[in-house]
């Protein structure tokens, strides 16, 4: 594609040498009426080559999008998943699909965590259970060194236990937590899903400009300016703000918003 | 603060939902309700009999900037405690929700501690 484009500017290179030519001529011999019409002709091949190059660009662009697609299918890493990714036929579906995939995937671990935690439940029951056992072999020792003994033994492990329990359940918790990435990547694929939307919806209709304004004669000046959205003064959602992308109006941590909650009485 | 009261958690994400589902729970709430964005969350606050809510913000439909301006525009839902668990971060969306009445404010991600610990501090005012 690229050297078609450097072809046809040196077309264009070569006819506008030749025409301004033509204009100083015209402008000598005083034919005022073929100079202005030569003007118009170089006017009007100025913005033919411009729309010719953004509609080559504007194509490329999408195809790109488009092949997108089949490039990634091909990759071995998702071809277990040939079958899912074979109904997905754009960037858009196969970014939902990461959202899906992720969704999945996290409800699969906060099963296992409540699987667990459950379990967790059940052993601290044993373990209330064995406290009992305890405060009743304590009677019986009594009088026995060698209960007392091993009395102290069974004391030691059971608060050792205990702990790692206590451990356990702040793992399950930490690992429960961790699922936040899932609302939070989330959330980022789908402000990019919007992002390729509209950039395919925009160059599709560059597309149609540029096909329309070549194919008319005497260019107008193409489409009004797009009206920005009015801004009401509302305070919208933003998504997610990223690490390292410094700003100095997002609070980066709790503590920032924690302070600044405080700095309005609260 | 009174364990047994009627949570009502609002995510678009069934995930986050859990997540701090299984957090409250963890803090000995186990009457909780859920909702995945403003608009299905309404009906259920207009029902009645929800004493706290914890909602995300950017979410389809409604958001819950929105929701929490109408909860605080209804005579009969705006006594009701509101705590924010959101992405959003920026030092005017945080003062918006702070305007529009919220009672605590916590970014993504975060830990089991600041929501226990934000919970703790609404109630504590609320009831001091």
């Amino acid at each position: 594609m690229s050297s078609g484009l450097v072809q046809d500017n040196g077309a264009f290179e070569r006819q506008l040498q030749e025409q301004a030519n033509q204009l100083v001529e015209q402008l000598q011999a005083g034919d005022m009426n073929a100079a202005m019409q030569n003007i118009q002709q170089l006017n009007e091949m100025r913005f033919e080559a411009l729309y010719r190059e953004v509609g080559q660009l504007t194509r490329a662009v999408h195809n790109a999008i488009v092949s997108f697609t089949d490039d990634v299918s091909a990759t071995e890493l998702l071809q277990e998943s040939q079958k899912d990714i074979a109904s997905i036929s754009d960037a858009s579906d196969r970014l939902s699909y990461v959202i899906e995939l992720t969704e999945s995937n996290a409800h699969k671990t906060i099963d296992q965590v409540d699987r667990s935690l459950q379990l967790v439940a059940d052993l601290e029951q044993g373990f209330s259970l064995r406290k009992e056992m305890l405060n009743e072999f304590a009677q019986l020792k009594e009088g026995n060194p060698r209960l007392e003994a091993l009395y102290e033994k069974a004391c030691g492990y059971a608060e050792h236990n205990s702990g790692a329990l206590e451990e356990i359940k702040e793992c399950l918790t930490a690992i429960l937590l961790g699922q936040e990435y899932q609302d939070i990547t989330g959330q980022l694929i789908k402000r990019v899903i919007q992002l390729v939307t509209d950039i395919e919806d925009e160059l599709i209709g560059m597309m149609e400009l540029a096909s329309r304004v070549t194919r008319v004669s005497g260019i107008e000046m193409a489409p009004a300016p797009q009206a920005e959205e009015p801004d009401s003064g509302e305070v919208k959602a933003e998504g997610p703000q990223m690490a390292g992308a410094s700003k100095a109006d997002v609070a980066t941590s709790q503590d920032d918003v924690d302070d600044l909650l405080s700095s309005l009485g609260f | 603060m009174n364990k047994g009261m009627k949570i009502l958690v609002v995510d678009d994400f069934s995930t986050m939902r859990r997540i701090i589902k299984n957090l409250l729970k963890d803090l000995g709430f186990t009457n909780i309700v859920e909702a995945d964005d403003g608009a299905t969350a309404l009906p259920i606050l207009k029902a009645g009999g929800i004493d706290f809510l914890v909602t995300d913000w950017n979410m389809p439909k409604m958001t819950g900037i929105d929701l929490l301006k109408a909860v605080r525009a209804d005579p009969e839902l705006r006594h009701i405690p509101i705590l924010m668990v959101t992405a959003e971060a920026k030092r005017e969306q945080i003062i918006a929700a702070a305007q529009a009445g919220v009672n605590g404010y916590v970014i993504k991600p975060f830990t089991a501690a600041v929501l226990k610990e934000k919970i703790g501090k609404i109630f504590e005012r609320i009831e001091s």
